[in-house]
């Protein structure tokens, strides 16, 4: 692996990281490294300052409220969403979670690095949004909770800016969830991913790697008809690549749609 | 995950436990040992004082003239030792000698872009520094001024007027082409009830991904203006023709130094130009230099596998499903430079029609440059592009006629009383039996259940498929197909080399000519070692890799093309005859009574009338090698042994491109079924059985290893594995990001199935089977062919199916069916 010269940080306390954060113009929090290693051995992105998280056990808790909030840390790793029994609370959290690449990435992969990086094609920007998740943000200026729904702004960007964290991720109770992707091989690349949650009343449905963000589609009816009849009228214009033209993503996200809903319904029930 | 059926596996031989015959059996692997415990040595591995690590700058272009080159910046670098430039290749070097006639034989290829870049990726210039990262840092300081020209893709339209041209010097993007016709195609297609028409096929872009990269690491000895190469080369014979007369120097002043390899796949032949840019940059510097691949630069600028077109395919049949032959026009693309090429234009003539008894076959063969990454062998090398051609022709005309696939298999398949089998082009099949391989293989998928299983598939809105892959693992090349291509070419036949001493303390040790990259040499050839001086494996040392310098090596040795059971164990066995001999004659002399009444067993040479009188080996050993005083002047006994095992080849006619081109032919018959999910084109392998028949399996376990390996390579190519390029000549999978290789979820559950069909032509009856003959690429094509057929009846006609081309013949059937047609009497 062939890094830039870079300089790293192991902060003891979410202040310092902070700190450390906003001091540096180049600064980038290193997580699991999932994306951000391997942009860095590309030299996709050439951070000045690594803050690694790692040391920061303030971020990562699972705690499991009596109404049945679940708030996660940053840094908790896909395998401990998997393996956790408050996280249970939301089963769909680590059935997906187990699908993320390997065994390796799952013991490293945060479920923080994987909202923060917002991928098009990672797996839980559809899901949180799908799962009415609320992001907290600690910035220098103090701490903000921001819905999922308003957290993904662009490709790799969020409303965590420069110099900002976020800490934990809160996610309301609820069981009714389903998720369905089509991916590059077993537990592969997402090439389209669909998540739905029928808890709370109307489908909350989000589309992944159809644009810069989760696309939301709104539906009141948990027929397949239906909900693909709405995705279509999202008038969807995801790009084309080497594993899917354009068309085809469309249409897969019609179906997966319906997939998720349906796996959401069965789950409800 | 996996399992075998009857003949039911030997068991596994404890070490030290005497057994008779160890050919067969499943000894405890020699490498694995230093291997699973981190002891293996890479070259990676090896470092030397003050050394320096190379980094190449890569065009960013497909295709452009390369107006200047201004290394100063980076020279400016404290830890920068120095750089190599094209201008400085060009002066120091000459162009690496071509195989091809004209045009081919004018294309220039250098260490480094000379005047020009031809693909995306091709090293432009070198710099060396302290660190790797280092030499990167300062690679971008490199500043190269090119001039972008129009890139050539499409191998297709690289012989029309308008197409850029790569190699100016050629005149013509044509590497080589001819015409091959055996029997008579016309009379063929007159006498036939229909002919199948088919427009086009293509085989894609697409190469092994070995856990290793390629890398050396040079050292250049100024007082004797030797280099040492302590390397993963898997070809060295090969590499240092191409080397040594581009560096203007003789073929002893390389030194290739090989121990354990991460896989090579033929992927580490053409590793030529990189490391004649490392040999010159180990001189110019005078230190030490390493370069190491990066997974990308493997991806986009080492080697991959040869594209193929088939064009105007037409087949002749009978009405009673009998074939009669095939025409077809094929373009190879191999990227933008020839190296082993113009081999790729004859290698698949090895195995002509496929494993049917067609005998008359015309193919229009043209091979192109295109701005992409050069070719190199990769394992199957054109023949599996070829086989894929003769199992589509199977399976796309059965469906068109209504034929089974499994009957018509049968119907055409040579016959297992038939062998040795004669091709048309003068091949002889040495054994085997595709019927049998092929029920067997029906037995393990259940085949009689298909239908009840294709009826519950659908039942929960799944389409399920079932398909088959005939392939031969041709194997011991003989060279003198190389001059069917260039009859200038002086080379012919095939060897390698052994050598098996006893020393003075009895050790048995045996060097071998091959470059063993994972294939268990040392193993294989001790067992075989131990039968003939009846010992056991444990008390033979294998020295492990390859040294040029001190392996016995010859012309053809490496390791490559199937051969190793053939010409490696051929070599082996023949040395450990001589030394058997010796020792016999050795211990006569000693007690007193003729060599034939002296048996090799239990570690002893002793009378076989009377066991009592022995001499264990240790002392054989130490009275040759230390207490020879009075033995007898003409003893003619050394204990140290050595073999070429030369295969029977005749020279081929070049007139008719006829003869013998390998020794022998290792079946591979697999049975896939896929389910297809109509909604998404998302299919999954459900069920997969592969049976082969490489005659004796000296090491049973090791043959099933390569087996499940050249099936994964075959199901990755098959599903996801591919490397296309965009219109502009930028490779779209340059990573393992998009490069999806089949991860352990990915592969099916696999049935295991063999025969032992020995060949009469090679010392130990076994044949090579490493490469194995891309057998499953054809079984998913097939399979995805019948599970779709009810939607239309879409052909699928390209070697690789990601769900997107899937979901493209489900959506447009029509699209794919257009270029096929049936011409009935």
């Amino acid at each position: 692996m062939l890094l830039r010269e870079v300089e790293y940080a192991r902060p003891a306390s979410v202040r310092d990281a902070v700190r450390l954060l906003s001091e540096h113009d180049g600064a980038r929090a290193l997580a699991g490294g999932q994306t951000l290693i391997n942009v860095m051995k590309s030299r996709a992105a050439s951070p000045d300052v690594l803050v690694d998280l790692q040391d920061l056990a303030e971020l990562k808790a699972i705690d499991l409220a009596a109404d049945g909030t679940l708030t996660v840390g940053s840094m908790v790793t896909y395998t401990e969403l998997v393996e956790s029994v408050e996280a249970r609370a939301r089963p769909i959290l680590g059935d997906v979670c187990a699908t993320i690449a390997d065994v390796q990435v799952r013991n490293r992969g945060t479920i923080g690095g994987n909202v923060c990086s917002n991928d098009p094609t990672n797996h839980l920007p559809p899901l949180m949004v799908a799962l009415g998740a609320t992001m907290t943000i600690v910035g220098t200026d103090g701490e903000r909770d921001v819905p999922a729904e308003d957290f993904f702004i662009g490709v790799y960007m969020t409303a965590a800016g420069a110099g900002e964290l976020v800490t934990k991720i809160v996610i309301p109770a609820g069981k009714g969830d389903g998720f369905a992707a089509v991916t590059i091989g077993k537990d592969g690349t997402c090439i389209v991913s669909a998540a739905a949650s029928l808890d709370g009343g109307a489908p909350r449905i989000a589309i992944g790697c159809v644009d810069a963000v989760p696309v939301r589609v709104e539906v009141s009816s948990t027929a397949a008809d239906a909900v693909r009849e709405a995705v279509r009228a999202a008038n969807l214009d995801p790009p084309g690549d080497v594993h899917a033209s354009s068309g085809y993503r469309r249409h897969l996200a019609e179906v997966l749609a319906a997939r998720a809903v349906e796996q959401a319904e069965q789950r409800r029930n | 995950m996996t399992e075998t059926v009857a003949p039911p596996q030997p068991k596994v031989v404890e070490p030290g436990q005497p057994q008779k015959g160890w050919a067969g059996q499943n000894v405890p692997r020699k490498e694995d040992k230093r291997l699973v415990q981190g002891e293996g040595v890479f070259f990676d591995d090896i470092k030397r004082h003050e050394m320096g690590y190379v980094h190449f700058v890569r065009s960013p272009y497909a295709h452009a003239r390369i107006k200047s080159v201004d290394v100063s910046k980076a020279l400016d670098v404290p830890g920068v030792y120095g750089t190599l430039t094209g201008d400085e290749v060009a002066i120091l070097t000459d162009p690496f000698f071509e195989l091809s006639v004209p045009p081919g034989a004018h294309m220039k290829d250098y260490a480094l872009a000379v005047g020009k870049a031809r693909f995306a990726g091709e090293p432009v210039a070198a710099v060396v520094a302290s660190s790797r990262e280092l030499a990167r840092d300062a690679s971008e300081l490199v500043e190269v001024e090119y001039e972008p020209l129009e890139p050539l893709v499409d191998a297709r339209v690289a012989q029309e007027g308008d197409a850029p041209i790569l190699h100016d010097e050629a005149g013509s993007n044509v590497v080589w082409d001819g015409t091959f016709d055996w029997g008579d195609y016309d009379a063929a297609a007159a006498e036939a009830d229909h002919v199948v028409k088919i427009k086009e096929l293509h085989f894609d872009r697409f190469s092994s991904t070995p856990l290793e990269c390629s890398g050396c690491l040079i050292e250049y000895n100024k007082g004797t203006g030797q280099w040492t190469m302590y390397c993963n080369h898997q070809m060295p014979g090969v590499g240092a023709i191409w080397m040594a007369p581009a560096l203007r120097v003789g073929l002893d002043k390389l030194r290739f130094v090989t121990q354990d390899i991460g896989g090579a796949f033929g992927n580490k032949i053409c590793l030529h130009p990189y490391f004649v840019a490392c040999c010159l940059l180990a001189r110019k510097l005078n230190r030490a230099v390493q370069w190491t691949e990066w997974r990308t630069d493997q991806h986009t600028a080492n080697a991959h596998g040869n594209e193929r077109w088939f064009q105007d395919i037409e087949v002749p049949v009978k009405a009673d499903g009998t074939m009669l032959g095939f025409k077809v026009r094929a373009t190879d693309d191999c990227g933008a430079f020839p190296r082993y090429e113009p081999l790729g234009c004859i290698i698949w003539a090895q195995v002509t029609p496929g494993c049917y008894r067609w005998r008359n076959i015309r193919v229009d063969f043209t091979q192109v440059t295109t701005n992409k990454s050069p070719v190199s062998p990769n394992r199957g090398y054109s023949r599996m592009q070829h086989l894929w051609l003769t199992e589509r022709i199977i399976d796309i005309v059965a469906s068109e006629l209504g034929l089974d696939p499994v009957e018509v298999r049968k119907r055409n398949y040579v016959k297992h009383d038939e062998f040795p089998y004669e091709t048309p082009n003068g091949c002889i099949y040495d054994s085997g039996d595709y019927a049998r391989c092929l029920d067997i293989a029906l037995e393990l998928i259940d085949y009689p259940s298909i239908e009840q299983k294709r009826r519950d598939a659908e039942s929960r809105g799944r389409l399920l498929g079932v398909g088959i892959g005939s392939t031969l693992d041709s194997g011991t090349n003989n060279f003198g197909q190389s001059m069917i291509l260039n009859p200038d070419l002086q080379f012919s036949g095939n060897n390698e080399v052994a050598t098996v001493k006893l020393d003075i303390f009895g050790e048995i040790v045996v060097t071998l000519g091959t470059v063993p990259q994972g294939q268990g040499h040392e193993t294989t050839a001790s067992q075989v070692v131990a039968d003939i001086l009846g010992c056991s494996p444990d008390d033979i040392n294998v020295r492990p890799g390859h040294d040029s310098y001190w392996n016995s090596h010859a012309g053809f040795s490496g390791t490559y093309a199937s051969q190793f059971a053939v010409t490696g164990l051929g070599a082996v066995k023949g040395a450990a005859d001589m030394l058997a001999g010796e020792m016999k004659k050795l211990a006569s002399v000693v007690l007193g009574c003729s060599a034939d009444d002296i048996e090799l067993a239990e570690g002893q040479a002793r009378m076989k009338a009377n066991p009592e009188a022995a001499l264990p080996f240790m002392a054989l050993g130490a009275i040759l090698n230390a207490n020879n005083a009075g033995l007898p002047e003409d003893l003619g006994v050394t204990l140290n042994c050595r073999y070429v095992y030369r295969p029977p080849f005749e020279k081929p006619d070049l007139e008719r491109k006829y003869g013998n081109l390998t020794l022998t032919y290792a079946t591979q018959i697999h049975a896939a079924v896929v389910e297809v999910d109509p909604d998404t084109g998302v299919y999954e392998i459900v069920d997969y059985a592969a049976v082969d028949d490489c005659g004796k399996r000296i090491h049973p376990q090791i043959v099933e290893g390569q087996v499940h390996g050249a099936t994964a390579q075959a199901l990755g190519a098959a599903t996801h594995e591919t490397f296309p390029y965009d219109a502009d000549g930028n490779l779209l999978t340059p990573n393992f990001y998009d490069y999806h290789v089949p991860h352990a979820l990915d592969m099916p559950p696999m049935k295991n199935g063999f025969i032992e069909s020995e060949s009469p032509f090679t010392p130990l009856g076994a044949k090579g089977m490493g490469e194995g003959g891309g057998a499953g690429i054809h079984a998913i094509c097939a399979a995805l062919q019948d599970a779709l057929r009810a939607r239309g009846k879409p052909v699928v006609t390209d070697s690789c199916n990601p769900y997107h081309r899937v979901w493209a013949l489900l959506q447009e059937p029509e699209a794919s069916r257009a270029g096929v047609e049936v011409v009935s009497r």
